[in-house]
């Protein structure tokens, strides 16, 4: 019986930025429906390699498919992206509303579909923020804007969805809407590759880690858990949050998720 | 209205109405991308354009040297967007000194090519700050059909050109053919510059794309809207701005460029004043 094409394919993947190597020949596969995390410290490589996989920086050698094709020929209609902070870049106000409708773009759509304003303010409403499609993304919280981010990606219903530390500085209602988000997509059979410095509380979504170190792959299985790529050894920092009694996360540590 | 009547202000009006709604959409682009001197780099090297036209001009033994100027400029201007787009895509340079190097570029090369062709630098001062008065019939048919294309596709395209300078990055991943639709904005831009030079020249034609943009995102909190508004204010920036120096003997394009200047000091100080209200109101109501 023939092997299932997986949803996404990294072989022998090397990516050097300004003219320093940051992944050294790093190989996974993801198969369809599975929700992997990429784990490791700063600097280990993680969302180099997310960003690499999407084509938005370049790769000095190694292969990348997504659905069994070259990356860069894929389709991109059905795959989602969630940065790990919204776009500072811009010089005027930009809504709430325009940032999730610029979301309906893609290879084949240089122009919103028909009803892609109605589908963007259900995305809005999917993350609570409906009130406030029309406001200025840059006057809401940063958590707010995550939300916008995950609306975003989340417009286009997608099969193949990749986010890059979406938890990271995010306060307790806006984690509360991502872990609601990503139950949803795992029940509806997506694959997920979700950048994380540690698992907290999406441990119990989460089917296998792919751990990187310094652009090397050192661990390949289940999550280390329950403090994420902190527990690994040789992983030796200081950890001023352990202890941190007023930290959200681990006052809510699995965040009412359960599958 | 007797200016209405005269032939030269309704061709004047005209081009200073089509400027003033055009220049603004690209604006829009450009501040958004936090690229609002980019008009400027392109403006200066579409001045070489202008004398590389007069030098056309003058060796073709035309009756009338300038008339490919204006068609020197736009190509000239759109070699420079071209360039300055895939210096900023490649890193080459950082974007301040591939400016830099167009800004001095442009004007050395447009006095020496102007020298060249038998004229002097007062040739170019109409082109360095305006010269709508000597705008002719077949200049306003070219002027419409430009501005008809920079709002086809700076329009019909505003989808994807806000996605492209909003957040590249996402835009990659999203497949969209980012690499062209940078050139499309640069190609408008340098569109857009060659334009609005008869109206307010090169050296304030920035003024004429950025200023209509600052001054509505005083009030504005979309970028549709901040778009559509900054096309009305253009078009009154411009509109008034002309019709006084029907009235008062001054120079069109400063009097334009001054006039958005002073609208936006009003608008900001009013922003100004009404944030601080707010905030104070903000504040009694958590103290009772």
């Amino acid at each position: 019986m023939a092997k299932p094409v997986p949803a996404v394919r990294v072989a022998d993947l090397h990516v050097a930025l300004g003219g320093s190597p940051i992944i050294h020949g790093v190989s996974f596969d993801v198969a369809k429906g599975e929700m992997l995390t990429l784990m490791g410290g700063n600097g280990s490589g993680k969302t180099t390699a997310v960003r690499a996989i999407l084509g938005i920086i370049p790769i000095l050698s190694g292969t990348i498919e997504i659905g069994g094709v070259p990356a860069a020929d894929a389709p991109k209609e059905r795959l989602g992206y969630v940065p790990q902070r919204i776009s500072a870049a811009g010089g005027v106000s930009v809504s709430a509303l325009e940032v999730v409708m610029s979301g309906l773009l893609h290879d084949r759509h240089l122009l919103p579909p028909r009803g892609g304003r109605a589908r963007a303010l259900d995305a809005l409403d999917s993350v609570g923020l409906a009130d406030l499609a029309r406001q200025d993304v840059s006057t809401l919280s940063g958590g707010q804007q995550q939300r916008v981010l995950i609306a975003r990606a989340m417009v286009r219903q997608p099969d193949l969805l990749f986010l890059d530390e979406p938890l990271a500085g995010v306060d307790l209602p806006s984690q509360e809407v991502f872990a609601t988000v990503l139950t949803s997509v795992k029940e509806r059979g997506a694959t997920v590759v979700i950048v994380l410095h540690e698992v907290g509380p999406l441990a119990p979504l989460i089917d296998r880690a792919v751990v990187l170190e310094r652009g090397h792959i050192v661990h390949v299985g289940a999550p280390p858990h329950p403090h994420g790529v902190h527990a690994l050894p040789g992983h030796d920092h200081v950890h001023p949050h352990d202890d941190d009694p007023t930290r959200s996360a681990s006052d809510h540590p699995t965040l009412g998720i359960s599958v | 209205m007797d200016l209405l009547a005269d032939p030269l202000m309704q061709r004047a009006l005209l081009v200073a109405l089509l400027v003033g709604v055009t220049s603004p959409v690209v604006g829009t682009y450009l501040v958004q991308r936090r690229m609002a001197l980019l008009g400027d780099g392109i403006g200066h090297v579409a001045l070489a354009g202008v004398a590389a036209g007069w030098l056309a001009g003058s060796a073709a033994n035309l009756a009338q040297r300038d008339v490919l100027a204006l068609p020197g400029a736009v190509v000239f201007a759109i070699a420079a967007a071209v360039t300055i787009e895939r210096l900023r895509e490649k890193g080459t340079s950082p974007a301040d000194v591939a400016m830099a190097i167009l800004f001095y570029g442009g004007i050395a090369l447009g006095v020496l090519l102007i020298g060249l062709a038998g004229g002097t630098s007062s040739n170019l001062l109409g082109y360095l700050f305006g010269s709508i008065s000597t705008v002719t019939w077949p200049d306003v048919w070219l002027s419409v059909a430009l501005s008809l294309l920079i709002l086809a596709v700076g329009l019909g395209l505003k989808h994807s050109l806000f996605a492209i300078t909003h957040d590249q990055d996402f835009a990659v991943s999203s497949g969209l053919p980012v690499r062209v639709l940078n050139l499309v904005v640069a190609v408008l831009a340098a569109v857009t510059i060659t334009v609005a030079m008869r109206v307010v020249g090169v050296l304030l034609v920035s003024g004429l794309m950025i200023l209509p943009v600052a001054i509505s995102q005083q009030i504005s909190r979309s970028f549709t809207r901040t778009m559509t508004l900054a096309m009305g204010i253009g078009a009154v920036l411009c509109v008034i701005g002309l019709t006084t120096t029907y009235y008062y003997d001054l120079q069109p394009g400063a009097l334009i460029i001054v006039l958005g200047v002073a609208v936006f000091a009003v608008t900001a100080g009013i922003r100004g004043v009404a944030t601080r209200r707010a905030n104070r109101a903000s504040l009694d109501a958590i103290h009772g």
